[in-house]
């Protein structure tokens, strides 16, 4: 259970589509390493943000408070934010905590690509 | 007039919506305007919020004059607004300005207000979750998984790990997060009475026989960095002690129960194996009729007794180990082989005393021995018997008398090197022999007096109909009757040989 390290890569996906892939503990030091990587996407125009949490398995309160200030900066310039791959433990904690009611939850990956911005291998 | 407008807006969205912190810099760019300023600076609690233009650093703020300073008041006490030379200050536009603040604190109050009931929901979630999770499992290492999982969660610690152990010296992590936060000194300080500081927070897990581990957690974070544990952190924790306690207790007394029940299975498993050396059907020897019961006080008994033919005789024997349960148990099985493979082709009975003598004495490491009795029957009536210790073999002779033919020598196993001798006597049609073990004669009243060998001879001598059924069955009942039904302290076996009528 140590090695809970934050891995994170972000990649421009499609026209306004960010992609964030963040594996480890998302506490403060994790979930500002979102928050870059989120605001950095975002200044580079990409108004939906698609963040897989495939390989997280525990995130605390002040990440999940910076998560949602990513989705309120997302709100505020029309923006739409989206999770896949969440434990049950976290997809119950953002039930909870509010953020499924203004972000989508895709089960994985390549769903929420397709539903996101259509299927992006063809 | 245009900004005061602006102003009124932005009020009323503060009002209506959540803003973000773009907020305070369009509020501010609104005054600046509205009162002809030429910069402006919005603080709270002496942080600031917004400056425009946002050139204006701290450096040129200090480098200049004329920066008014407008106070606010009541519940945005904590804010002030510093105006770099305003042209006008008109108390409608600070309303305004105050107005749009109040809205944008209370929204934001009521941010905060909804994710502290948020998280409360969170927290109860979680213990119903870690009640849910770790119900069926008896591993306190993934028991320590789950719940340390949700505990890093909540509190948001860089560290966590649940010790457990016997006592401080011995207790290990079962399981953990982070880097450990405490030495050994630290951890027996802990078990006996916890240790708190602003940094760490380690709390015994108190059973009802004492204490079981320990849970510690370390480096709460705050939004950078690290911050003291509050006490709202603290009572988190220990209601995760008390999770973790019960949690483990419940371990504990499972796989108590059941190793149990796997002992019990084998105690009877035991016993089922040692009914099975006993004779499932005597053998027939002309002019001999045979009835047996035993009765262990536990499951596996420390009583024995055996009934074969060797040639045209017969070979009755009765023994009885030091002891109960299964390690007596295990001796008169190897007694009871012993004897049985010891006793063939006319083998002389002192003799095969001496050589189960000497393989039991040397087979036993804590001084257990047994007493046994090892009579062989000829079809003639003849009989030869061996007594080892035991208790004086008994014959009823037609008229009711009693002969008893005492012990000969040191009980199986009691000394490396034993001699035994010989009793040699006859059984007249009719006679009855009788094999017992202490079980009988030891059984007790409720005054604790014994029943003794000589109530086993006047029950066998005053039977009606002397058989070796009718012995049994009288002297079991008289016992009964002695005992006022009370179970036997040990193992009580019986074992009567008739020889019948020609």
């Amino acid at each position: 259970m140590n090695d809970e390290q934050m891995r994170l890569s972000k990649n421009v996906m499609a026209d306004g589509y960010g992609l964030i892939a963040a594996a480890g503990y998302i506490n403060n030091e994790g979930g500002q390493a979102i928050a870059d990587a989120a605001t950095d996407l975002i200044s580079n125009g990409c108004g939906t943000l698609l963040i897989d949490l495939d390989g997280t398995r525990i995130i605390n309160s002040i990440g999940v408070s910076i998560l949602l200030e990513i989705m309120e900066k997302l709100l505020e310039d029309k923006g739409q934010l989206a999770f896949c791959n969440l434990t049950p433990t976290i997809s119950k904690t953002f039930e909870i905590m509010g953020l499924v009611q203004y972000a989508t939850i895709y089960p994985d990956r390549e769903t929420a690509q397709t539903d996101l911005v259509g299927d992006l291998s063809v | 007039m245009i900004s005061l407008s602006e102003l009124l807006r932005l009020a009323d969205s503060a009002l209506s919506s959540h803003q973000g912190p773009q907020f305070a810099e369009d509020l501010l760019r609104a005054l600046v305007e509205e009162t002809g300023s030429r910069a402006g600076i919005l603080r709270r609690d002496g942080d600031d919020l917004a400056r425009w233009p946002p050139s204006v650093s701290r450096q040129v703020e200090e480098a200049t004059d004329g920066w008014t300073a407008v106070p606010f008041a009541g519940d945005i006490s904590g804010w002030s607004l510093h105006l770099l030379k305003p042209e006008q200050l008109e108390e409608l536009v600070l309303s305004a300005a105050r107005l749009g603040l109040r809205a944008w604190q209370l929204r934001e109050e009521l941010k905060r207000t909804r994710f502290d009931e948020r998280f409360h929901l969170w927290e109860l979630e979680a213990i119903r979750a870690i009640a849910g999770s770790i119900g069926g499992i008896l591993e306190p290492e993934r028991i320590a998984e789950e719940l340390i999982s949700h505990l890093v969660a909540l509190l948001g610690v860089r560290s966590a790990h649940i010790y457990l152990g016997d006592d401080a010296a011995t207790a290990t992590s079962v399981g953990g997060f982070g880097s450990p936060a405490i030495d050994d000194d630290g951890l027996t300080e802990a078990w006996e009475h916890g240790v708190y500081s602003e940094e760490m927070a380690a709390i015994p897990l108190v059973a009802e026989n004492g204490t079981l581990g320990v849970l510690v957690a370390a480096h709460k974070e705050a939004r950078a960095g690290t911050e003291p544990f509050a006490a709202n952190d603290i009572r988190l924790l220990e209601l995760f002690a008390v999770q973790v306690t019960v949690a483990m207790e419940s371990v504990r007394l499972t796989l108590e129960s059941l190793e149990r029940e796997r002992l019990r299975n084998e105690m009877e498993m035991a016993a089922v194996i040692q009914t099975h050396l006993y004779p499932q059907v005597f053998p027939e020897v002309e002019g001999y009729g045979l009835v047996a019961k035993a009765t262990p006080s536990r499951h596996v008994a420390g009583d024995t007794y055996d009934a074969f033919k060797d040639g045209d005789s017969l070979i009755a024997t009765i023994t009885d180990v030091s002891g109960k349960g299964v390690g007596a148990g295990m001796i008169a099985s190897g007694v009871h082989a012993a004897v049985r493979l010891m006793s063939t082709n006319g083998a002389g009975l002192a003799d095969l005393a001496v050589r189960v003598n000497a393989y039991l004495s040397g087979a036993t490491e804590d001084n257990r021995f047994a007493t046994s009795a090892i009579v062989r029957l000829e079809s003639d009536g003849r009989i030869i018997a061996v007594n080892a210790g035991h208790c004086p073999i008994l014959i009823r002779r037609g008229d009711g008398t009693i002969d008893e033919i005492s012990s000969s020598g040191f009980p199986l196993g009691m000394m490396p090197v034993a001699t035994y001798s010989e009793h040699e006597d006859r059984l007249e049609p009719g006679d009855l022999l009788l094999l017992y073990t202490d079980g009988l004669t030891e059984a007790e009243d409720p005054d604790e007096e014994e029943f003794g060998v000589e109530n086993v001879a006047e029950v066998v001598s005053k039977l009606e109909h002397p058989s070796a059924a009718s012995a049994c069955k009288e002297l079991l009942g008289a016992i009964e009757t002695f005992t006022c039904g009370k179970p036997l302290h040990d193992d009580a076996t019986l074992l009567v040989v008739e020889r019948l009528a020609e």
